[in-house]
């Protein structure tokens, strides 16, 4: 499983790319990122160390949409195999409203190279305005476990001056995950986190810092085999 | 020092140049005349995509380059240059503004664009002029019949009613406009505050300071006034305006946004697809649009003759349709730039006295549909009725019938009536 991770997203973005040059309806567009510290949820999966990243999302004129999404990754997580590259599938169908209300279903496939044990699916629902949306996710087996996950999230973007942006999320977590009794972690139940910060669009840069909080951070332990302080992060995209 | 800490001070750095504007592009004031077109592109609805963080908005998503991208690959194509865009969510399209060069006939360039499976829609950028008089001394002439405001605001001053004024600039500072001006937008060019005399004239009939000792009363002194400019005054003709169907499409996309319950549009032009569609957005959207006619035109030209607008011509037009509102229209004492007041008149200002009266009659029925106050306005006393036009719209007549009690000396208590001129 090493490199299928890696082959999915290259493939995915190759059959994005020819579905877009096939419809001249659609659009495709796409991201490469650098981040001091990948944070998923809040939880840090680059072990707060830099990551790299790349996405390609194709929305066709219909309103249906599908993506791939690629980071580096470094999670250890304890008794099972090492992960360093994580990509994300997604799909949808998004419609406006006449009230300018965007509301959209879908769902995603998360999968870790080298460790196909914390790979999950997920379906979600959101609503979004030009300044706010929400989303909620459900996913079966929430990276893996017996358990069913539930992410509920909501962002909200405040322009300042200019390109300048203060935005905000806040999220919650809700899935079990009992650690074996050697690690004398207690079940995991409730996560929140909490992102705030400041983002400047440049041309076609998009620079992002901001600081990254999570109430519990042993949450994911089983995951990235490390705890997570709260934290600063900054980004630097370039869309195309 | 580490590579982590320079990459902060990097982002600092660069999230300061932002804040302070270094990347913005501020469009120069608009010819008279226009070589450009407008090339819609399709806007996705916002949707999931995990490269694009936690920010959302149409302005900045992620998406955005790979429409700037087509854009820049029509461009090419077509031999135009890109000068400006703007997204516009209620349409569900990005509009590109681009430039022909001189030799580039614009009909048969449309036609051929038209065609491209990219495009969502295209159209020559159209000019719109204000529909006032430009003769100096046509100030100076006698002043008009006015309504009886200080009754009206007995029971309605048009409080926390939302009013855009698309125009040319406002003076904000204007004594009799100071503090009155809830939000103003700039969509011609870059500049922060702009005071030009058609806006500051148009501001200041529908929503000037009552009872501050100086100057006059708006119509609706207690509205929260929205200035956008999407107009610029013209040098040649005092206080006559041109705007361009892309700055008024970005005003009017604003209105809707922010939630404007009168539309005030004191201008005219030719039929345009773009500036259509988005009134038509905001009819639906509970908006009531009041457009200045031009007498001249039949049906009072665009987008007076559109059939959801109220269109509203000076009183001293003879022979105006009936579809066509009529309100004092000479002689209207106003704000001007320069901290001053004076006399104005022509279409326009009758459209802003008619815009401040709708927002009236919002305060006093929140709840009215556009039709209802289209039949609210329409002459409401049945003795008048043989000896006046019908269309003529007294405003004690239509404040009586909306609260169905006195107003103006319960001249129209019984506020019955009335066939609507529609």
């Amino acid at each position: 499983m090493g490199r299928k991770a890696r082959w999915a997203f290259w493939l995915g973005a190759a059959l994005l790319a020819c579905a877009a040059a096939q419809s001249a309806h659609a659009q495709f567009s796409g991201t490469l990122s650098g981040v001091t510290d990948y944070r998923y949820r809040g939880v840090t999966f680059s072990d707060r160390r830099p990551a790299a990243q790349a996405g390609l999302t194709y929305d066709d004129s219909s309103g249906l949409y599908a993506g791939v999404f690629g980071s580096t990754v470094r999670l250890d997580p304890p008794g099972r195999s090492n992960s360093r590259f994580q990509t994300i599938a997604y799909g949808g169908y998004a419609m406006r409203l006449a009230s300018g209300v965007s509301l959209e279903a879908g769902g995603d496939y998360s999968a870790f190279a080298g460790s196909s044990d914390l790979n999950y699916a997920e379906f979600f629902v959101g609503a979004s305005t030009e300044n706010l949306n929400a989303r909620l996710y459900l996913s079966p087996r929430y990276f893996g476990t017996t358990s069913t996950g539930t992410y509920g999230e909501v962002n909200a973007t405040q322009p300042l001056v200019d390109s300048l942006r203060l935005h905000l999320h806040v999220g919650f977590l809700r899935y079990r995950y009992d650690y074996p009794p050697q690690y004398g972690l207690s079940p995991t139940k409730n996560v929140f986190d909490a992102r705030i910060g400041l983002r400047a669009d440049i041309d076609r840069f998009q620079l992002e810092i901001a600081w990254v909080g999570v109430n519990n951070h042993s949450a994911a332990y089983f995951i990235t085999g490390r705890n997570t302080p709260n934290g600063i992060v900054a980004a630097l995209t370039f869309s195309f | 020092m580490s590579w982590r800490r320079l990459f902060f001070v990097f982002a600092l750095s660069a999230l300061g140049l932002a804040a302070r504007g270094e990347t913005s592009v501020a469009a120069d004031t608009p010819p008279a005349t226009s070589r450009e077109v407008l090339v819609m592109l399709r806007l996705p609805p916002l949707h999931f995509r995990p490269d694009a963080g936690y920010v959302g908005g149409y302005a900045t998503q992620a998406g955005s380059a790979g429409r700037q991208r087509i854009a820049e690959d029509l461009a090419a194509r077509f031999k135009l240059r890109i000068v400006d865009n703007w997204p516009m969510p209620v349409l569900g399209v990005v509009c590109f503004v681009m430039e022909a060069p001189d030799d580039l006939p614009l009909q048969p360039l449309i036609e051929r664009m038209s065609l491209d499976a990219r495009i969502e829609s295209v159209q020559a950028v159209n000019l719109f002029r204000t529909l006032a008089h430009d003769d100096p001394l046509y100030r100076l002439q006698p002043t008009a019949t006015l309504w009886h405001l200080d009754e009206l605001h007995r029971v309605a001053t048009g409080k926390n009613v939302r009013v855009a004024a698309i125009d040319s600039g406002v003076e904000l500072d204007h004594p009799d406009l100071r503090g009155r001006i809830a939000l103003s937008r700039n969509f011609v060019d870059g500049r922060e505050a702009v005071a030009e005399l058609h806006g500051t004239a148009v501001a200041g009939i529908i929503g000037a300071r009552a009872d501050n000792s100086v100057g006059i009363v708006g119509v609706a002194p207690d509205a929260q006034l929205m200035a956008l400019r999407a107009c610029w005054q013209n040098p040649v003709g005092e206080g006559a305006a041109v705007c361009s169907s892309f700055t008024l499409a970005k005003a009017l996309q604003f209105a809707i946004d922010n939630g404007a319950k009168v539309i005030n549009l004191s201008l005219g032009g030719p039929r345009d697809r773009l500036v259509e569609r988005l009134v038509a957005v905001a009819v639906s959207r509970g908006s009531v649009i009041v457009a200045a006619a031009d007498p001249r035109i039949a049906q009072g030209g665009f987008p007076a003759s559109l059939p959801d607008v109220l269109a509203v011509a000076a009183d001293d037009v003879h022979d105006a349709p009936e579809a066509i509102y009529l309100a004092p229209g000479r002689d209207i004492p106003t704000t001007l730039p320069g901290r001053r007041w004076g006399l104005v008149g022509g279409s326009s200002y009758a459209a802003a006295q008619i815009a401040g009266l709708v927002a009236l009659l919002i305060d006093l029925a929140p709840d009215q549909s556009p039709q209802q106050l289209r039949e609210t306005l329409s002459t409401s006393d049945r003795a008048q009725a043989s000896t006046r036009p019908r269309s003529i719209v007294d405003a004690c007549a239509a404040v009586a019938r909306t609260v169905g009690a006195c107003a103006c000396g319960c001249r129209f208590a019984r506020g019955d009536v009335a066939t609507p001129v529609h």
